[in-house]
């Protein structure tokens, strides 16, 4: 690789630090209630009326932890390309959630419903926000490969002792 | 990429086992499949075809709208704050523009009359019948409100 190329690496890859920590944060603050509250959170998956029954409670006691490892190791840049690839997918995920509960037109916020959470309204301003975060794990899935982070450390403890 | 996904398997398998055992040590385990249905809705007026009475615990402060059914002097002599100030009486339907005034101002949330009883619940009827929206009654009305330890507006 010719040193220009390395550079562009090296600077893409030191913007995607203040973004991987933006994101991990978020996604370590998204878990923490929802681990805390694991029936609050089921209340809200099956409030979407999209998961079937059985599928329920094993995604409202996954999920949640999926999202706090993701998030740490994220911004301590450890695996930091598979946390982002998983953080994409689970943003894609949300989106399309996101999109057809928008689509059907699913009016929350009526007072109806059991889950407070899901009450709190969806809209427009969701998605585009979901979208905006998926742009960020996007980057550094493409662009971070962790060296400004544990993964970075790793390789020079590893070529040190090689 | 192999890599790639190996790694994020990993990460996957390793959030899974953090979920298991954090699940083993709550007091109340949540099963991992649901039994039963989840009852998604509360009590709803529209599906009980008249107004519900509300707990002064489950009010949502920040989103409710208060429609205050008592005489306008208790009104001002304090009430819920931002609540509107609609006095029940017995022998005529609420105003239809006061009542859409309401259903505009309570923006879909819930609505909640408080007040004497049963003042207060004969006018949610009322208001509900009006469609005015999901129209709730306080139990324990402004005494309740208090006791819970909230402001009040004069």
């Amino acid at each position: 690789m010719t040193p220009k190329k390395e550079k562009l690496k090296t600077i893409l890859a030191a913007v995607g630090v203040p973004l991987r920590v933006y994101i991990g944060a978020v996604f370590i603050a998204a878990s923490l209630f929802k681990i805390y509250e694991p029936y609050q959170f089921a209340l809200s998956v099956a409030t979407y009326q999209m998961a079937p029954l059985p599928l329920i409670n094993i995604f409202a006691l996954a999920l949640p932890w999926v999202e706090l490892v993701c998030g740490v190791l994220l911004i301590a840049g450890f695996w930091t390309r598979a946390n982002a690839l998983l953080i994409s997918a689970m943003m894609l995920m949300f989106i399309c959630v996101l999109s057809v509960a928008l689509a059907r037109g699913l009016q929350m916020s009526c007072g109806c419903f059991a889950s407070q959470d899901a009450a709190d309204e969806i809209g427009v301003h969701t998605l585009l926000r979901d979208f905006a975060w998926l742009a960020v794990s996007l980057y550094v899935l493409l662009f971070d490969d962790g060296r400004f982070g544990a993964d970075g450390l790793l390789e020079k403890w590893r070529k040190s002792h090689a | 990429m192999k890599k790639l996904v190996i790694r994020s398997l990993i990460i996957v398998a390793i959030a899974l086992t953090a979920a298991f055992l954090t699940n083993l040590l709550r007091p109340e385990p949540l099963a991992w499949i649901a039994g039963a249905p989840y009852n998604i809705f509360s009590d709803c007026p529209e599906t009980a075809q008249h107004a519900l009475p509300l707990k002064i615990g489950n009010v949502e402060r920040e989103r409710d709208f208060f429609v205050d059914a008592r005489k306008a002097a208790q009104f001002e002599a304090g009430r819920i704050p931002g609540a509107f100030s609609l006095p029940y009486d017995s022998l005529f339907p609420a105003d239809a523009a006061k009542v859409d005034e309401i259903r505009e101002a309570a923006g879909g949330w819930r609505i909640v009359v408080y007040g004497d009883m049963p003042g207060a619940k004969l006018l949610a009827d009322d208001l509900f019948s009006q469609k005015a929206g999901n129209v709730y009654y306080l139990e324990g009305g402004l005494d309740a409100w208090l006791a819970a330890g909230y402001e009040v507006e004069k």
